[in-house]
């Protein structure tokens, strides 16, 4: 090796932005639980549901009732994946069109 | 009330906080039909495919959970459909064992409302309601008459079970 000083970087840990994602500790991915319009679903049914199953007041389960409605679907609930797969079971039972997917 | 005004509902709360059922026989026949052939088919004595694949109806009422990924969404019926047909058949069970009743707790009617409406899921798929047409025309067809007299049916279990509900909850 030739005897010409190396430029050396001091040993500091390295930031952050090195590290693969993979072996970090992030928080666990969002999901996020969605409810698509049907034609055959009562609106009052709906509303019904959303009250029933997340606890939701009957305002706040009738707007969403009406943004499925109108806008063809709406976020109703989110958080882990399992939280998310609980929910989406529990609106297929109801027989709602319930989707789950990374937020 | 008038003469010409709204018709008594046939599905009403008691005094005593029970549901009080004024259906006829023969509509009571009707439902309890219905109930057996829907039990027999989503437990798959009747079905080709146990995701009813080959049932629009059927499908309908295992729906796919992650959208755009088959694999998934097969991966989640997997671990879910035993429960969701046991709820079902649940239903479908105590509508039929409680068909002649005329007084209904709050169980019963839940169960009646949720086996009113996989029989509304299936058939109206199977007659292909969409949003925009409705069933426009009105049809003379048979299951389009019992396709919307359990609609009107269910819409009274709604409103009295709803009316059971805390009115405040979260909104978030």
């Amino acid at each position: 090796m030739p005897d010409t000083p190396a430029i050396t970087t001091p040993a500091v840990a390295r930031p952050e932005t090195d590290l693969e994602e993979s072996t970090r500790l992030l928080p666990a991915p969002r999901w996020i639980v969605i409810v698509w319009n049907d034609p055959i679903n009562l609106m009052s049914y709906v509303t019904y549901v959303f009250q029933k199953l997340f606890g939701y007041s009957r305002s706040h389960a009738h707007r969403l009732m009406l943004q499925v409605h109108q806008e063809g679907r709406a976020v109703v609930s989110g958080g882990t994946k399992e939280r998310c797969e609980h929910d989406v079971s529990r609106l297929h039972a109801c027989g709602l069109w319930a989707t789950m997917t990374p937020e | 009330m008038s003469a010409e005004g709204k018709p008594q509902p046939r599905i009403s709360r008691t005094d005593d906080g029970r549901i009080a059922v004024r259906l006829a026989s023969r509509e009571r026949q009707i439902l309890g039909a219905l109930a057996a052939d829907l039990a027999r088919l989503a437990s798959g004595d009747l079905a080709l495919q146990p995701d009813g694949t080959d049932d629009p109806g059927l499908a309908r009422l295992r729906p796919d959970a992650v959208k755009g990924d088959p694999e998934a969404s097969a991966a989640f019926r997997e671990l879910t459909s035993a429960d969701l047909e046991e709820a079902r058949q649940e239903r479908l069970a105590r509508l039929a064992s409680t068909l002649d009743a005329t007084l209904l707790d709050e169980a019963q009617a839940t169960a009646w409302m949720g086996a009113v409406n996989d029989l509304r899921l299936v058939l109206g798929t199977r007659l292909g309601v969409t949003e925009e047409t409705g069933l426009e025309p009105p049809s003379e067809d048979d299951h389009t008459i019992v396709y919307l007299w359990l609609g009107w049916l269910e819409e009274q279990l709604v409103e009295v079970l709803a009316a059971g509900l805390p009115e405040t909850g979260r909104s978030r």
